[in-house]
């Protein structure tokens, strides 16, 4: 007769102890997981709002960027006209008092344009005239020789810069601008040209309700479609894009004047998914200084 | 017996295989973030640290070397970094007074990932003011004889076109302006209007100030300075490189068979000796001259650049037996000669000379004192 043995089993009692303890730590892992979720999402988006008002702001930078504040045309609380720059080119001839030739955009040197649009007439040439003095004037008089000048024409076929030291690094077709007038001196050639044009930026509302800050330019007879580069903002009633003009010493003007020194930039953009506790939205406020004063 | 079968097994591999999942999703995530947030964090890097060098090389810039480059040249004015980092700043003529920078830098990530961002800037030469207002300007009286030359219509030395295409004036200047002139018949003054502009006493006592400004000024940023009285231009010297170059100037025949560091030296010497300096020697020389005392020009000499005298420029007979005995060889000067005269003792051109307005050979020379100052942003591009 073979002894039965008694098998005392305890895997049930371990089982019975293991199991809420795992649960236990998976629930925790997962009450983890989701507060992480939730803390990356909202600093993603945290971060993402920033980057896109920091983008924005860059974008209006770089149209106020070298800008004097006889570029501002005009400006409201919610919208802003400048005269932003379109090409930066390096002037490599003139062949007639009103043309300019330009070195083209070949984009593998140095020296090379650089455009953020094609050229067209109506748009404003900025030339830093030469001075006929033999020894050159003094540098603190440099902003005095930049002169705005009304393009009528532009083509490809600035043949005035084959005969120009420059040449080497033009590998395309140079630009040849045509001006409405001619400067009272020629522009010094191998000094820097900008083409400018009326850009406005506002905030808007869109077709779906939402605040948008937008930018778009004129055409010469027309503003273009607008084009939303920021959004949703907040409502203009709750200062989703601000513009403001300052005096040197921070005031805002109302107006134009020659003591306008700053542009003060503000956006607000809400934030989603977030605590109802806390700020709602994020912002930027950024100050541009214009070049020269006035 | 009856069959026991285990699910404790499943039960604790299922549990295993969640908490993997979690596990996995949540290193993940943070991978995914750390890795955005260090592409983010090395973008900025690359733009700061362009704009690091840009500034660096403005604040580090060397006036030699740049004066040496020809308009439309390029050559790199700084380099740094490893395999992690680097940035570069590219530096291009485009006349004698302005240049562009380009700087680059990029942030390396092993081997795949690298950040690259450029930024570009316009800037000009800003050197002393000098009231340089024709061929010859003086705010003395000037004695110029039969044999002199004085022009106003701007020309370059001869092979310098290349050198000078961006920097030629476009309307002639003044031939001669002071504040007294006795001129000979024979002589030929031409230049914007009548060629010769003279100045009141008053004007004339506000242009002394404004040359003895530009002489201090030049003076004190000289990159050669002697208390000799004789400044010979065919005298040699070798450099550091091997070359044999004039001592004091630079070489102003382009082309010759000389070594082309010669003419690529742009000096500004300043004389300090007080009484007579001689210029001598008929090799053909560049740069700049400041003179303490009075300027003697000998025979033959050919000089391309800026003369700056707070005394009288004398262009006689040779004053020492030591000089050459007299004789008709031209002197000429191509750019501008400004002189103070502050003894009023009057500037005498009586053997026969050559001055000619040349705005490139004074610009050209001048660069050689100028720091740089932004004239605006270029604009700026980013590669991926």
């Amino acid at each position: 007769m073979v002894p039965v043995t008694r098998r005392t089993g305890s895997a049930l009692i371990e089982l019975l102890v293991a199991m809420p303890l795992a649960l236990l730590l998976a629930a925790l892992a997962v009450q983890l997981f989701v507060v992480q979720l939730r803390i990356t999402h909202e600093s993603s988006a945290r971060i993402s709002n920033h980057a896109m008002l920091e983008h924005a702001t860059a974008m209006i930078a770089a149209d106020v960027q070298g800008a004097a504040a006889t570029d501002v045309e005009s400006w409201t609380d919610t919208s802003l006209i400048v005269r932003a720059p379109l090409l930066h080119a390096t002037v490599c001839g003139t062949p007639a008092p009103r043309v300019v030739d330009v070195l083209d955009a070949d984009p593998t040197h140095p020296l090379r344009s650089i455009t953020f649009g094609t050229v067209q007439a109506g748009d404003v040439a900025a030339l830093t005239l030469g001075d006929t003095s033999l020894a050159g004037m003094s540098v603190l008089a440099r902003d005095t020789l930049e002169r705005r000048f009304v393009i009528t024409d532009v083509s490809s076929s600035g043949a005035a810069c084959a005969t120009s030291p420059l040449r080497l690094h033009g590998g395309g077709t140079p630009l040849r601008i045509t001006l409405a007038t001619a400067p009272q001196e020629p522009p010094e050639l191998g000094s820097p040209l900008t083409v400018a044009r009326r850009t406005e930026w506002r905030s808007y509302r869109a077709s779906d309700g939402a605040f948008y800050l937008g930018r778009h330019d004129w055409n010469g007879t027309a503003w273009t479609t607008i084009q939303p580069a920021l959004g949703p903002l907040l409502p203009n009633a709750q200062h989703g894009f601000r513009v403001r003009v300052l005096h040197q010493d921070g005031t805002p003007l109302s107006s134009m004047s020659s003591n306008a020194r700053f542009l003060e930039l503000h956006v607000r953009t809400p934030r989603t998914g977030v605590a109802a506790t806390g700020p709602q939205f994020d912002s930027l406020t950024a100050r541009l200084a214009f070049r020269g004063g006035r | 017996m009856p069959s026991r079968r285990g699910f404790s097994l499943i039960i604790v591999l299922a549990l295993m295989l969640a908490l993997l999942f979690v596990g996995a999703s949540f290193s993940n995530s943070i991978l995914h973030a750390t890795r955005t947030s260090r592409l983010g964090w090395q973008g900025d890097q690359s733009a700061r640290s362009a704009d690091a060098a840009l500034l660096g090389s403005l604040d580090t810039w060397d006036r030699v070397s740049a004066a040496t480059l020809r308009t439309g040249e390029t050559d790199t004015v700084l380099a740094s970094g490893d395999a992690s980092a680097s940035s570069r700043v590219t530096r291009t003529r485009l006349n004698a007074r302005t240049f562009l920078l380009v700087a680059s830098a990029q942030q390396r990530d092993g081997a795949m990932r690298r950040t690259q961002r450029e930024n570009g800037l316009v800037v000009q030469l800003n050197w002393p003011t000098i009231p340089a207002r024709a061929a010859i300007t003086t705010s003395g009286a000037i004695t110029i004889s039969d044999s002199a030359t004085l022009l106003g219509t701007d020309a370059e030395p001869a092979g310098w076109a290349d050198e000078c295409a961006n920097d030629r004036a476009t309307s002639p200047t003044s031939a001669l302006v002071s504040q007294g002139a006795i001129i000979a018949a024979g002589a030929i003054v031409a230049g914007r209007g009548s060629g010769t502009m003279l100045l009141t006493t008053s004007d004339a006592a506000t242009l002394a100030q404004e040359i003895a400004d530009a002489v201090a000024a030049v003076a004190a940023t000289a990159t050669i300075v002697t208390a000799d009285s004789v400044l010979d231009a065919d005298e040699l010297v070798v450099n550091s490189t091997g070359d044999a170059c004039p001592r004091w100037f630079g070489a102003a025949r382009r082309g010759a068979p000389g070594p082309d560091a010669c003419e690529r030296r742009w000096p500004v010497v300043s004389a300090t000796s007080p009484g007579v300096t001689r210029l001598t020697g008929d090799t053909p020389v560049q740069g700049v001259l400041v003179v303490a005392g009075d300027l003697h020009i000998d025979d033959g000499v050919q000089f391309s650049g800026l003369l700056l005298v707070s005394g009288a420029v004398l262009r006689t007979a040779a004053p020492s037996p030591s000089g050459p005995a007299g004789g008709a060889a031209r002197a000429q000067v191509v750019g501008a000669m400004v002189i103070r005269d502050r003894a009023n003792a009057g500037s005498h051109l009586e053997e026969p000379i050559l001055v000619q307005a040349s705005r490139c050979s004074v610009r050209l020379a001048l660069a050689a004192l100028g720091n740089p100052a932004p004239v605006r942003q270029h604009g700026w591009s980013a590669r991926p």
